[in-house]
C-alpha cells in the first residue's frame, strides 16, 4: 500500500510541476481550495471541525472523521465517501447541509483532486494565517526561446514564452513602431511623443532603435522625474495643500521626492530616507496630525505603521490597527510592536477597538525573521535600524512589491492582485522573483527594473481588452496574462496631452523676482521643484554648451495645483494612499470634458494656435499635423473626408475647437493601447 | 466565524439594474436589496456652521437683551412662536415653518459625536458619510451611498447633487471636499456640484458661446470620427465602452429636457419670488424642480465658510435673525410645494447640522474642551448676545415626508443650562439608520473594501428609530 500511494504520488507530481511552475499551485488544487472555502470552511477549517473532520491539511484529511476515513488514496475520487457526500441526492446527508451544495464542475474538481493524491500547495493550510513571505528566492534564468525567429533574450520573454506555450499559445507579434512610441513615451514620461521623434523613430533602421528610445527616455530627467511625481504622491500621500496643512499638522516631501526621482534615487535608500528621515523627507513619517481628539487607530504613528507596511510591504494592517484581523491573521499586537518603531515614547500601550488595554508591546519588525531592532533604543536609532532591516539584503518582500507595482503600471495588471495584499499568489511566481532579484541586484535601480520591462516583447505585444467586471465574477476566472491591458490615462496623463496639444501650459518663469510667492498658490514647494529642474538643466548646459537653460518651464499637471479637471478625472485628496486610479470612466468625467471650464478654456486656446498655424496648409495638411500629434499617426482618408466638414478652407477658429474636442474624445487618444 | 463569512457574492445583476459602472472595488454587498422604500428622493437642508436649536427649533426661556444682562441666564434671545401643531413652539423668526410643522417630525434629542476639539469640518465629515473622520479608506457621502443603492430615478438626472457650496476662496475648501465624495464607490458617485443656483443651467448646457447646433455637429462629427478610427478594429471593450456610455449620459443630460429643470429663470416669477431670499432660497427652488424631473439626492447647503452662516461666534442674536430670515420662506414652500404635486408622501426632506450652539458650554457637560468664543459674565455689548460656542449635547433634526410621522416630536432637551437630551437620545449612527430606513436601505448594506466589510452605517449596527414613522 505505501509502495502504491508514494507511486501515484511521484507520477502526479510530475505531471503538475509544469502548471506549479507557473503558479506555485499544483494543479487541481487552486480549484479544490476554491469549493472548500466556499462550501466547508465554514465547519471544517480553521478552529472548526464538526463531526471531527478538518480539512486544513492533508494530512488532517487522511484522519477522517469521528466516524472513520472519508477517503482513501490510490482508490479514486469517485469511489470515496467525501465524493459522495457532497454528490448525493439525499438532502438528509448532502454535504454541506445548507444551500444549494456544489456545482456538478466543482464535485467533479474534487474528484480529479483525490485521483490525484490529494496534491497540495506547499507549506498551505486552511485557517492559517495569509502573510507574505520575506525572503529572496533565487530563480535561474530560463534559456531564451526562439519565437518567430527572432532570439526572445530579454528575461521577461524568457519566462513567458514557456508561458504562453502551456496555455497553448505564442508571444504574439510586436505592435508597430508608432503604437510603441506613443505607448512607452506615455509610460516612461506621460507625454505623448513629439511628432518629429515619431517620425524619426520610425525611419530608424537601427534594430535596436526600441531599447535605445526607452534609454533616452529613461534619461531625461526632467521628464521621467515630473511623470513619476503622480505615482508617488498618490502612495506617500504628499499633497500641495489641503486637511492638515492648515494649522503645520502635515509637510510636504515635494523637493525631496522630486530631488529623489531627478537624481533616480536607488529605491533602498529612497526609503530608507522615508522611514529614517532625512532633511525634506520628514513629512512622510509625521503622517497627518489631526486637529481634534481622533480614533487610537489614526494616530501619526499607527498610520506611519499602515502606510509603511501597505507600500512598502504590500501588507494591510489597516483592520489589525483595531483588532485581530478577521481576514489575513495579522494581530493588534504586531500592528502596535511595529507602529511602536515609529513612537517617540517607544513602546506603546495597546489600544483595541479605542479601548486601552493597559498591555504595552515591545517595538518590533511585522517579519521577525528580518532580525531585531532594539526596542529600547531612542526613536531615531530604532527608525535607523528598522529602516536597515526593511531595505536590506534580506527582505525580498520589499523588492517584490515594487516591482509588483510597476508590472501593474506596465501592464495595467499585476503579477499579485490586488497589489497591496502580497501574500497572494503571483501568476507567475518565477517571473516576479527573479525580477525582484534582479532589482536588488541592479542596486535597486528603479529604471532598470522599468527598462527590463519595456524592452520585453511581453511588454510591446497588442494590448488586450480589460475583462467586464462581470467576469471576474464568474467562478473559475482565471487570468492569464496574454499581454497588457488597454489602460485609461491617468488625470495627470490625459491633462498633459490636452496641454501639449493645445499649447495651454501653465509656466513657471525662472527669472521671476519673487517666485516663491507667486507660485504659493500651487502649493509652499513647488519652487523647490522649480529649483531642481533649473539645476539639471544647468549642469546639462555646462557638459553641452549648445545646450539652452530654457527660462520659461511649462508646469505638468503632477505638479500643479488641482482643478476642476484634475479632480474629477481621478487626482485623489490623498489623505488615503491610493495604489489604484479609477479604472472605468464615469458620466461625471464625461460632463467634465463635455463642458467643463478648464478643459474648455485650453480647448479655445488651442484652436486659436492651430488655426493661426495651420490657416495656410492644404486640408490634408492640416488634419494631418492634428492627427500627428494627436494619436501619432495620419489620417485614414475616411477620417479626411469627415474632417473635412469641419476644416476646409476658411474655416474658423470655433470650427478648429470642435475639431479637437472629438479627437479628445477618441478612445485612441484617450487609451494606451 | 469570520465576520466576511456572512458576506455575499456581489450581484452583478444589481449593478447593471442601477445603470451603473461597478466601482473600483471587489464589492461583496451584504444584506437584504432595498426592502419597502417610504421615499424615492431625498432633500437634505443642511444648516451648515452649527444652528442652535435654543434659538430655532427647541426654544428656551427667552431673556431680552439689555445692557448688563447675565450671560448664564440667556437661554434663547428670541421669544417662542405659536406653531400649527399645538405642542409644538419655535423660536420668532420662523413662523412660515411653523406653518408646516404639522407635516413632519421634529426630533429634538439629537446628539453629535464628541470628537475633542469642536471642528465644523470634522463634525460635518462624520455627519454625511456616518464616520468619524480620520479614515483609512474614503468614505462615501451619504448622497453617493442613495446614488449607489438606489441607482438614478431619471436616466439623464446626476444621483446626487450638491447645491449652494462654493468651494474657491473658501479656507476649509479641502476638507469640505474630503466628505462630499463619492469615496471608495467611485466618482461615477459623487456629487454633482452646483455652486450657485442661479446658474445651475451653466452646468448642464454646452460650454459658454456654443449654440445648441454647433454642439449637436461637434458630436456628429465625433461619432463619425469614432467609427473611421482604426482602434475600433481591436473589437469592443468594456474599458473603451465605459467612457463611451459616460459620453453618452452626458450628452443624454445636456441635452435631455429634464436639462430644463436646472433653469430657475422658467419659474413663474411669484412663485419665484417666494423662495428667493438668496443662494439658499433659490437652492431650495431647484432642489424642487429637480425632485420633480427624477434627481435621486439632493443636498442645499446653506453654505459653509468659517465664521459665516451659522457658524457665529460673535453677533449671534443679530445673524440669526438673517440666517431664518434666509431659510424660513423657502423651506416652507419647498414643502408646500411638494405636498401640492403629491410629491412629499415619496421626498424625504431633512433639515439638520453638524451641532448646535450654545453662549456658555462649549461641547458637551463633562468635556473638557477649549473654547471657541469669548463670553462676558455680563453682556455690555449687544455683540456678545447670543450663542456662540459649540454644544453637541442636543441638536435638532427636522423631517418631512418619506413616511415619518406628522405634527410629531420624538426627544426632548433639559429647559434649563446646560440645554441637553434628556429623552430619546439618538446619535449619527441611529439617526442615519433612520433615514435609510425610509430609503428601503437596511442598516447593515455593506460592501467589501481591502476585504473588510464597509457598512452603510458604523459596523452595520445603525438602529432605525421605528418611532418616527407613521
Amino acid at each position: 500500500m505505501a509502495l502504491l500511494l508514494s507511486g501515484v504520488l511521484i507520477l502526479k507530481l510530475a505531471a503538475a510541476a509544469t502548471a506549479a511552475e507557473e503558479t506555485g499551485v499544483p494543479e487541481h488544487f487552486a480549484a479544490v481550495r476554491h469549493v472548500v472555502e466556499e462550501h466547508c470552511g465554514e465547519c471544517h477549517t480553521g478552529s472548526n471541525r464538526k463531526g471531527g473532520f478538518s480539512l486544513n491539511t492533508q494530512a488532517a484529511i487522511l484522519e477522517g472523521s469521528d466516524n472513520g476515513e472519508v477517503l482513501t488514496l490510490g482508490e479514486g475520487g469517485a469511489a470515496s465517501l467525501l465524493y459522495e457526500l457532497v454528490t448525493t441526492k439525499d438532502e438528509d446527508i448532502r454535504m454541506p447541509p445548507k444551500g444549494e451544495g456544489l456545482t456538478a464542475e466543482e464535485a467533479d474538481a474534487l474528484r480529479a483532486w483525490i485521483d490525484a493524491g490529494l496534491p497540495w500547495e506547499e507549506g498551505f493550510a486552511f485557517g492559517e494565517p495569509q502573510k507574505a513571505k520575506t525572503p529572496f528566492r533565487e530563480v535561474a534564468l530560463p534559456e531564451a526561446t526562439a519565437v518567430d525567429k527572432a532570439s526572445l533574450t530579454n528575461p521577461v520573454d524568457r519566462f513567458l514564452a514557456p508561458y504562453f506555450a502551456r496555455n497553448g499559445k505564442e508571444l504574439g507579434e510586436p505592435v508597430d513602431d508608432r503604437r510603441f512610441i506613443r505607448r512607452v513615451s506615455l509610460d516612461l514620461v506621460g507625454l505623448l511623443p513629439d511628432t518629429d521623434r515619431v517620425e524619426r523613430f520610425v525611419a530608424d533602421t537601427d534594430p535596436d532603435k526600441r531599447a535605445k528610445l526607452v534609454d533616452e527616455l529613461l534619461a531625461d530627467q526632467i521628464a521621467y522625474a515630473d511623470h513619476w511625481m503622480t505615482f508617488w504622491n498618490d502612495r506617500l500621500r504628499n499633497n500641495y495643500y489641503g486637511t492638515g496643512f492648515i494649522d503645520g499638522g502635515r509637510l510636504q516631501i515635494t523637493g525631496w521626492l522630486y530631488e529623489s526621482l531627478l537624481e533616480n534615487k536607488p529605491y533602498d535608500q529612497f526609503v530608507h530616507e522615508l522611514i529614517d528621515p532625512v532633511p525634506g523627507s520628514e513629512g512622510y513619517v509625521k503622517g497627518i496630525v489631526w486637529r481634534g481628539v481622533v480614533n487610537a487607530s489614526q494616530r501619526p504613528v499607527i498610520q506611519a505603521a499602515q502606510n509603511v507596511s501597505q507600500v512598502f510591504l504590500g501588507t494591510n494592517l489597516k483592520c489589525a490597527s483595531c483588532h485581530d484581523s478577521f481576514t489575513d491573521g495579522w494581530k493588534l499586537e504586531e500592528a502596535y510592536a511595529f507602529a511602536s518603531l515609529f513612537s517617540e515614547e517607544g513602546d506603546l500601550e495597546i489600544v483595541e477597538c479605542n479601548n486601552p488595554t493597559g498591555e504595552t508591546v515591545q517595538a518590533a519588525l511585522l517579519f521577525p525573521e528580518l532580525g531585531k531592532v532594539n526596542a529600547s533604543a531612542p526613536l531615531a536609532e530604532r527608525r535607523k535600524q528598522a529602516a536597515d532591516l526593511l531595505t536590506g539584503k534580506n527582505n525580498g518582500l520589499f523588492a517584490r512589491t515594487l516591482v509588483n507595482r510597476f508590472w501593474k503600471v506596465f501592464f495595467g495588471r499585476g503579477l499579485v492582485e490586488p497589489v497591496d495584499t502580497m501574500a497572494n499568489d503571483a501568476w507567475h511566481p518565477d517571473l516576479l522573483d527573479w525580477l525582484a532579484a534582479d532589482f536588488r541586484d541592479s542596486g535597486y535601480d528603479m529604471k532598470h527594473v522599468m527598462r527590463t520591462i519595456c524592452t520585453s516583447r511581453a511588454y510591446q505585444l497588442e494590448a488586450v481588452g480589460r475583462p467586464a467586471p462581470e467576469k471576474l465574477q464568474e467562478k473559475n476566472y482565471r487570468y492569464v496574462f496574454e499581454g497588457p491591458y488597454v489602460r485609461r490615462m491617468t488625470a495627470e496623463q490625459l491633462f498633459d496631452a490636452v496641454a501639449k496639444m493645445t499649447g495651454s501650459w501653465a509656466s513657471a518663469d525662472a527669472r521671476d523676482k519673487d517666485p516663491e510667492k507667486k507660485f504659493r498658490g500651487q502649493g509652499g514647494q513647488f519652487i523647490s521643484l522649480l529649483k531642481a529642474q533649473q539645476a539639471v538643466l544647468q549642469e546639462q548646459k555646462e557638459l553641452d554648451d549648445a545646450h539652452e537653460v530654457p527660462i520659461q518651464v511649462a508646469m505638468r499637471a503632477s505638479a500643479s495645483k488641482e482643478n476642476d479637471f484634475l479632480l474629477t478625472l481621478g487626482r485623489p485628496n490623498r489623505e488615503q494612499v491610493v495604489t489604484q486610479r479609477d479604472v472605468f470612466a464615469t458620466t461625471l468625467q464625461a460632463l467634465e470634458l463635455t463642458n467643463g471650464q478648464t478643459f474648455d478654456a485650453m480647448l479655445k486656446r488651442g484652436a486659436v494656435e492651430w488655426t493661426r498655424e495651420t490657416q495656410g496648409l492644404s486640408l490634408e495638411d492640416r488634419v494631418t499635423r492634428i492627427y500627428q500629434l494627436a494619436l501619432g499617426r495620419a489620417p485614414n482618408a475616411e477620417e479626411l473626408k469627415i474632417a473635412a466638414e469641419l476644416l476646409r478652407p476658411g474655416f474658423t477658429a470655433e470650427e478648429m475647437a470642435d475639431f479637437l474636442w472629438a479627437i479628445f474624445m477618441l478612445p485612441e487618444f484617450q487609451l494606451l493601447y | 466565524m469570520k465576520r466576511r463569512d456572512f458576506l455575499r457574492k456581489a450581484n452583478m445583476a444589481a449593478y447593471a439594474a442601477i445603470g451603473a459602472t461597478a466601482p473600483n472595488v471587489l464589492a461583496e454587498r451584504r444584506g437584504a436589496p432595498i426592502q419597502d422604500p417610504k421615499a424615492d428622493s431625498v432633500i437634505l437642508l443642511w444648516m451648515a456652521g452649527g444652528m442652535a436649536h435654543t434659538e430655532t427649533f427647541d426654544p428656551k426661556r427667552y431673556v431680552p437683551f439689555e445692557t448688563g444682562v447675565e450671560s448664564k441666564r440667556v437661554l434663547s434671545t428670541f421669544p417662542s412662536i405659536d406653531t400649527a401643531v399645538d405642542n409644538i413652539k419655535l423660536s420668532q423668526g420662523l413662523e412660515n415653518i411653523g406653518s408646516v410643522m404639522d407635516r413632519g417630525t421634529l426630533i429634538r434629542s439629537h446628539v453629535l459625536a464628541d470628537l475633542g476639539h469642536i471642528l465644523h469640518s470634522r463634525h460635518q465629515y462624520h455627519w454625511h458619510t456616518g464616520y468619524e473622520p480620520p479614515l483609512t479608506v474614503a468614505a462615501p457621502h451619504m448622497g453617493a451611498w442613495v446614488a449607489y443603492t438606489r441607482g438614478k430615478r431619471n436616466e439623464a438626472m446626476p444621483p446626487f447633487i450638491e447645491i449652494g457650496q462654493s468651494y474657491d476662496g473658501n479656507g476649509e475648501a479641502e476638507e469640505l471636499k474630503a466628505f462630499t465624495t463619492g469615496g471608495f464607490l467611485g466618482s461615477e458617485f459623487g456629487p454633482f456640484r452646483i455652486a450657485d443656483p442661479e446658474n445651475a443651467m451653466q452646468t448642464v448646457q454646452p460650454p459658454a458661446g456654443m449654440t445648441a447646433g454647433r454642439f449637436e455637429k461637434r458630436d456628429k462629427i465625433f461619432r463619425k470620427l469614432l467609427e473611421a478610427s482604426p482602434l475600433r478594429e481591436y473589437g469592443s471593450d468594456y474599458q473603451k465602452d465605459s467612457f463611451l456610455r459616460a459620453l453618452d449620459n452626458a450628452h443624454q443630460l445636456l441635452s435631455s429636457p429634464s436639462a430644463q429643470a436646472f433653469d430657475l429663470s422658467q419659474e413663474p416669477k411669484a412663485i419665484y419670488d417666494r423662495y428667493n431670499t438668496g443662494k439658499f432660497g433659490q437652492g431650495c427652488l431647484l432642489a424642487r424642480r429637480l425632485v420633480e424631473q427624477g434627481a435621486r439626492f439632493i443636498e442645499v447647503t446653506s453654505e459653509y465658510y468659517p465664521f459665516k452662516g451659522w457658524d457665529t461666534h460673535d453677533n449671534g442674536h443679530t445673524r440669526l435673525v438673517e440666517m431664518k430670515r434666509m431659510i424660513d420662506a423657502p423651506i416652507a414652500q419647498l414643502i408646500l410645494d411638494l405636498e401640492e404635486r403629491g410629491l412629499l408622501d415619496r421626498t424625504l426632506v431633512i433639515l439638520a447640522s453638524e451641532f448646535s450652539r450654545d453662549l456658555m458650554m462649549e461641547g458637551k457637560p463633562g468635556a473638557e474642551v477649549k473654547p471657541q468664543a469669548k463670553v462676558q459674565e455680563n453682556i455690555t455689548d449687544l455683540k456678545f448676545y447670543g450663542m456662540h460656542r459649540h454644544f453637541t449635547a442636543a441638536s435638532s433634526v427636522v423631517m418631512w415626508g418619506g413616511g415619518v410621522k406628522q405634527g410629531f416630536v420624538y426627544g426632548k432637551t433639559a429647559d434649563e443650562r446646560p440645554c441637553e437630551t434628556v429623552e430619546n437620545p439618538i446619535k449619527v449612527r441611529d439617526l442615519h439608520a433612520t433615514i435609510y430606513q425610509a430609503l428601503g436601505v437596511p442598516p447593515d448594506f455593506a460592501l467589501e473594501i481591502e476585504r473588510r466589510p464597509f457598512f452603510v452605517t458604523v459596523d452595520g449596527k445603525g438602529r432605525p428609530r421605528q418611532d418616527i414613522f407613521a
